[in-house]
């Protein structure tokens, strides 16, 4: 159990642009706070004050490092672009609307949809990972 | 704190680079149980959850950068190795993707306050006739991660529509997408029915989508294309300057 009281310590900004996958995207270097320490339930809301990040800068309030936050920020900027960056890789081989589960999850028909006895069962998507003409079985 | 989640440990166990499991492990040492519960059940997709939770320890003296840090974005970091990894795909991307979007809605205001703005507001929608949103969507999910607000219309959205949220949000920028060649004219039907009604000159049109090209662009009188989802960021902050320096 971390004990209470630290703010995460500000880290120096990122670029979103021109990154490449790495292990430091998911790994962030802003991590570091310790928030107070966690109810003993959800319910209970029996918990020490905020916890105050150390020297404040101009802009914090009692509950936000700003610089510390513009650093979260920052990351998460970069979590989605590597996302979105992998995204463009793995739809030219595989349906975008295509889960994990091999389950349609499009909202318009299309070709590929195989749909099973129970009606309230999402359709199965029948297109075999890497066709690349998958776009062709959408219907309007 | 160790991992205490079954959930979460069972989540974490995806990760399997060395240095993203020392990485991501001494970050989930920070999270204590709340933030781990947060953490998994952003992997998971719970947005609702995500966004009791979330108001829960704002309510109970957690900081905001806790539980950004700790929480929402130690989930998503794992959701980011997962469809690296092939694990998961871009519905659960997605999905995760309007989970962390329902932490940050408590967490949005706490910035604001602090001085910590939206970059500028967008308008999102897939143009009239067409229902494929995908491109789309990922197009939203990266503008919000870089600080935009994204107002989502959705599929099959007419100029009226559009023009109606721009007025209604005072958006900068509209973003338009189309995946099939028999609805793309529907973009320039939209930037001219925004020209009819005097509301060209109030806002910047990008548009995107498989179809489309940059010529094409320029043809319907679009101010900026993009891509894909990476390139429609870039292109929103261009069109945001291009906008401050006309107005």
């Amino acid at each position: 159990m971390s004990s209470g009281g630290k703010s995460p310590s500000p880290s120096p900004s990122r670029s979103v642009r021109g990154r490449e996958w790495s292990e430091a995207t998911f790994a962030g270097d802003a991590q570091g706070g310790n928030g107070p320490f966690p109810p003993s339930s959800m319910e209970d809301t029996n918990l020490p004050p905020p916890s105050m990040g150390e020297g404040q800068g101009e802009g914090d309030t009692p509950n936000l490092d700003v610089d510390a936050a513009r650093a979260s920020m920052n990351r998460m900027a970069n979590i989605f672009a590597d996302i979105a960056k992998h995204a463009e890789v793995s739809t030219q081989g595989r349906c975008p609307y295509k889960n994990a589960q091999s389950h349609c999850t499009a909202k318009f028909g299309c070709d590929n949809q195989h749909f099973t006895k129970n009606p309230l069962d999402p359709p199965i998507c029948t297109a075999r990972d890497g066709d690349l003409d998958y776009r062709s079985a959408w219907q309007i | 704190m160790p991992i205490v989640n079954d959930g979460l440990q069972r989540e974490f166990e995806w990760v399997t680079r060395p240095g993203e499991q020392k990485h991501i492990g001494e970050a989930l040492d920070l999270a204590d149980e709340l933030m781990q519960e947060i953490a998994y059940q952003l992997i998971i997709g719970k947005n609702l959850e995500v966004d009791r939770l979330t108001k829960h320890c704002l309510d109970n003296g957690y900081t905001a950068n806790h539980i950004l840090d700790n929480g929402l974005l130690n989930g998503m970091a794992i959701v980011g190795v997962k469809f690296r990894d092939n694990v998961i795909f871009v519905p659960e991307v997605l999905v995760a993707a309007r989970a962390m979007k329902a932490g940050m809605a408590h967490i949005e205001p706490i910035l604001s306050a602090s001085g910590i703005e939206p970059i500028g507001t967008v308008i999102m929608g897939t143009v009239k006739g067409d229902l494929h949103d995908i491109g789309k969507n990922l197009c939203i999910m990266m503008l919000r991660g870089a600080g935009w607000t994204v107002h989502d219309l959705g599929v099959d959205t007419s100029p009226e529509e559009f023009a109606d949220a721009v007025m209604e949000f005072e958006a900068q920028i509209v973003g338009m997408s189309a995946l099939l060649t028999t609805t793309m004219p529907n973009m320039g039907r939209t930037i001219s029915y925004f020209e009819d009604i005097g509301l060209r000159d109030e806002v910047r049109m990008m548009v995107g989508g498989a179809p489309v090209t940059r010529e094409f662009a320029d043809e319907m009188g679009a101010d900026g294309y993009g891509e894909n989802a990476v390139e429609c960021v870039e292109t929103a902050s261009d069109l945001l300057e291009l906008q401050k320096q006309l107005a």
